[in-house]
């Protein structure tokens, strides 16, 4: 299963981040919700998968370089998803943020 | 092989690798023995035949009918559409029409084409004998071609469904789309997902247990790491869309009210679960056709593919970041600002992977010495096509924009430029580039030639004017139009680039007919391909199976042909007397055991004729002959089943240079064991998205939604339930003792049904009605999802008892327990998340 996370874990974080700042202004139709107690999920949603990610990208990275070639395609794979996935989650987040100016 | 070595994934010691190629001459006879073991059909063994070799061309084949009947239809429309206040159609006839179009274009053309593909290609280019559920390939084929021959006949009779592909209520309300036309579409579309989904489940295993040992994921060929990706998205989209049929369903036949707003119901539901599974939809059409077109791009440059694993990242994104666009397809419908803005980034988004692997393209194209033959001029006109795609694409994911194009032929060119350039071009590219390897005779160059350029030319002469038409304010699936209003220019310029278009699909028809002859010899490689599918073969595929030590083998691997034909690899006779193939393990691909493959027999066909039946006799109302139609169904699925789980006499044999493997396995190493997780996936996201629909029906309501009160019954069924999966776990530990393990079994089973019997008990109880409000329909429609779980579980309790009374339980053969035991588990977990959700949700009022 290691082998699939190191892969697929930036894309999951990106998804899950995904899935947190939708079901965050849902909540807000849902039963209404003060405009701090919302930014502040969507903030900590965002700096958490953000954070995530980029432990991915480094941990992979430098896996890669250690890796005989069959696994250094794995966790450059990893690598380079989870630094897409960091570039994703802060433009996803821009919306919510943009909406607050 | 590298000095530096990653630890082996199975324990296989690799450096039992170099003893390949053998040495020597095989013994005489092997080559005799394959060929009678995989011999072709005769007879009536066309029809049961189950190599993929065979039902690989019956697949594309019906795919491809399916294409040119929506085409026809496509040209009726644009008759209709040529001048204004045409009367070559009715309204009513035009909406079942263009509904008709849409749905066989994509339901029953564009998914099956590319799962055909993949059935065809696939073990050729993992270097395996076969799939490893060569029958499950035969079923998913042949219930697609009933039901979908079922379903387009229906048109025939007036009674082809007219509610549009997406198939809105309250539009396809009972109330608005009386008669069974609309029940046609929901119950046909159900079926054929189904069996989408069982070719997914065969190509997930196929490409991760079924390569070439030492194909290890960065060698996997680009087109099987799109496949992989392609059935992983079927896995989890394709069950929203089963779900949302049932659903829509049951509102018009029982008057359970999902989607009607007087009675809680909300219609937008609908739409959240249709573009969950629709918006996927498009790249799980355009994945395989990427890489089809990946791996044409580098034959017909003759270099490699430039950035390969960019690409492979670009498919993984793409199947990710695709599940959160889906609310693109809403953003009029009053969605919350900051959630459109979310979707509308995500969707941006989504043309990054897709712009990585269009620029791959480009600069193999530009690295290499490109020809500009047949396959060379589709995958060029593919890319110009979906690149001008894609750019409207993006154009439609800015809202403002969206707001203005919705509904109109903007859209209607957008998707065609999308999906012709995404997929239709790469599949012709495909299929004249891997026709050599099926046919004895490759398609004519001169032929193709014109067949691509009256395509390429038909396509924008077509569609490019509708991007016109629509920001003149064209609204799409108008039956006609007014004059004076400078559509009709557009319009009859369209209508005449699909004349055009269709006159290159005749000329590919007769290409067809004059040089495909498939069953025999290959026609050789005349693109000069780097992979395993252009090495030497015959029905039973490649004669031994290579080390695969690079991504392109053919081209990179000295003498390869010669000593795969010679025998000196894997698998070079048929140790076990059968059919058989290599199983091998997810990542590095190390050997783990053989898999013993069945013989043709017609219990598959069977069970497909009759699941059919099931579903087009349930639509015409016949419901007596339905449930008979059930019922043989079934007893074909267990006849088919009681073939598996036979240990051979040889516990272990010879795979090749004195290597031995075992004859039979269970557990992960298995393929089966495989299949029933991904099934279990399947069934999970199903649950997944009625928990969904719970919480958003919910969350609609103004008034509270009770749960039952009285605890106890509640916790006698948490307690059922977790008896279940203790009961199933401890049959597994008991298998020294057959009828004990099939006594806790059988247990098991009984345990879910009580559980389940009570649960539903209690809401009766608690007085609540199904057709009365929208949390009594989707409270007794997850029941009788688990009603249905329940009844396969019984079924497979009375399976056990049937094989222990032959025999069939025992240590010996652990695989067919195992796999009942994580169903009956699986069923339990749901039975659980039954029990929990509507009473949590009763605690938070909306």
């Amino acid at each position: 299963m290691s082998g699939w996370s190191t892969m697929l874990g930036g894309l999951a974080i990106w998804l899950l981040h995904f899935g947190l700042v939708y079901a965050v202004p849902s909540l807000d139709a849902i039963r209404a919700m003060k405009p701090q107690t919302l930014h502040t999920l969507h903030d900590v949603s965002t700096a958490s998968c953000f954070g995530m990610a980029l432990v991915l990208v480094i941990g992979c990275w430098r896996g890669a370089a250690q890796a005989p070639p069959e696994k250094a395609f794995r966790e450059r794979l990893g690598s380079l998803g989870a630094a897409v996935a960091a570039v994703a989650i802060l433009f996803q987040a821009a919306p919510d943020w943009i909406g607050r100016i | 092989m590298s000095a530096v070595e990653e630890p082996s994934e199975t324990g296989f010691d690799r450096t039992l690798y170099d003893r390949f190629p053998t040495k020597g001459r095989r013994p005489k006879g092997e080559v005799e023995a394959l060929e009678e073991i995989w011999c072709g059909p005769k007879g009536w063994q066309w029809i049961t035949v189950i190599n993929n070799n065979y039902v690989g061309v019956y697949y594309v084949g019906a795919a491809m009918l399916f294409f040119v009947l929506a085409g026809v239809l496509a040209l009726v429309m644009r008759t209709q559409l040529a001048l204004p206040l045409q009367g070559v159609l009715s309204q009513e006839t035009y909406n079942q029409v263009f509904t008709m179009h849409g749905t066989v274009m994509m339901f029953l053309f564009a998914v099956p084409a590319v799962e055909a593909l993949g059935v065809l290609l696939l073990p050729q280019m993992l270097g395996a004998r076969d799939l490893p559920f060569p029958r499950l390939s035969a079923y998913a084929f042949w219930a697609y071609l009933i039901g979908g021959l079922a379903f387009f006949c229906s048109i025939f009779f007036g009674l082809a469904p007219d509610g549009g592909w997406f198939m809105y209520p309250p539009l396809t309300s009972t109330t608005y789309s009386p008669g069974i036309n609309a029940d046609f579409w929901l119950l046909g579309i159900g079926f054929i997902e189904i069996s989408a989904i069982a070719g997914a489940i065969e190509i997930i295993v196929g490409v991760l247990k079924t390569r070439a040992p030492g194909m290890s994921l960065d060698k996997l060929p680009i087109f099987a790491w799109a496949m992989l990706v392609f059935a992983g998205m079927i896995i989890i989209a394709f069950p929203s869309v089963i779900l949302a049929t049932t659903l829509l369903e049951l509102e018009r036949a029982l008057n359970w009210p999902f989607f009607d707003a007087a009675r809680g119901g909300d219609p937008m539901l609908w739409q959240h679960l249709f573009w969950f599974f629709g918006h996927p939809e498009v790249y799980i059409i355009f994945l395989p056709a990427a890489g089809a077109m990946s791996t044409m791009v580098a034959a017909v440059s003759q270099t490699k593919l430039v950035g390969h694993w960019m690409v492979v990242l670009a498919f993984l994104a793409t199947g990710f970041i695709s599940f959160g666009v889906w609310a693109h397809h809403m953003f009029t419908t009053g969605m919350p600002g900051t959630a459109i803005g979310v979707f509308s980034a995500a969707s941006m988004a989504v043309s990054l992977p897709a712009g990585v692997q269009v620029f791959s393209w480009i600069a193999t194209v530009a690295s290499g010495k490109m020809k500009f033959n047949t396959p060379g001029l589709f995958v060029l006109g593919s890319l110009l096509i979906f690149v001008m795609g894609g750019l409207t694409g993006v154009m439609a994911a800015m809202v403002p924009f969206d707001w203005q194009a919705h509904d109109t032929y903007f859209i209607v060119a957008h998707l065609h430029y999308v999906l012709i350039g995404g997929m239709v071009f790469p599949l012709f590219a495909a299929i004249y580039y891997w026709t050599p390897m099926s046919s004895s005779r490759p398609l004519s160059e001169h032929l193709g030639r014109w067949v691509f350029w009256l395509m390429f030319a038909g396509m924008h002469l077509a569609f490019l004017p509708m991007h016109l038409s629509g920001l003149m304010g064209m609204p799409r699936r108008v039956w006609t139009y007014a004059p004076g209003r400078d559509l009709e220019i557009p319009n009859l310029i369209s209508t005449v680039g699909a004349f055009l278009f269709a006159v290159g699909v005749l000329v590919w028809i007769i290409d067809m007919c004059r040089n495909f002859r498939p069953f025999g010899a290959s026609a050789g490689n005349p693109y000069n391909g780097g992979g395993l599918e252009w090495l030497p073969s015959e029905l039973y595929s490649i004669r031994s199976i290579p080390v695969v030590t690079s991504l392109y083998p053919v081209w990179d691997q000295k003498n390869l042909a010669r000593d795969v034909v010679a025998g000196r690899y894997f698998l070079p006779g048929a140790p076990t007397g059968g059919r058989e193939t290599l199983v091998t393990s997810p990542l590095n691909a190390e050997p783990q055991h053989l898999l013993p493959m069945p013989k043709p027999s017609g219990w598959h066909v069977w069970a497909a004729v009759f699941t059919a039946g099931f579903f087009l006799l349930l639509t015409i109302q016949a419901y007596a002959a339905s449930v008979i139609s059930a019922v043989l169904a079934i007893v074909c699925v267990i006849r088919w089943c009681w073939f598996l789980d036979h240990p051979l006499p040889q516990a272990k044999v010879d795979v090749g240079a004195g290597i031995q493997l075992k004859t039979y396995d269970s557990g992960p190493t298995s393929t089966g064991w495989w299949a029933m997780v991904i099934t279990l996936v399947v069934a999970g996201m199903v649950l997944a998205m009625s928990v969904f629909s719970y919480v958003f029906l919910w969350s609609r309501s103004t008034a509270p939604w009770p749960a039952p009160v009285n605890l106890l019954p509640a916790l006698t069924t948490g307690g059922l339930n977790l008896a279940a999966i203790a009961l199933a776990w401890l049959a597994n530990r008991m298998m020294k003792r057959p009828l004990l393990a099939t006594l806790l079994m059988v247990l098991a089973g009984a345990a879910v049904a009580a559980a389940w019997g009570l649960d539903l008990n209690g809401w009766r109880e608690a007085g609540l009605k199904a057709s009365m409000s929208a949390q009594g329909a989707i409270v007794y429609a997850m029941h009788a999802w688990q009603g249905f779980f329940v009844g396969v579980s019984a079924l497979m309790a009375l399976y056990v008892v049937l094989r222990w009374a032959f025999g069939y339980v025992g240590s010996d053969r652990p695989a067919t327990m195992q796999l009942i035991g994580l169903f009956l588990a699986y069923v339990a977990a749901q039975g659980l998340v039954l029990l929990c959700l509507p009473r949590l949700l009763a605690l938070a009022a909306p």
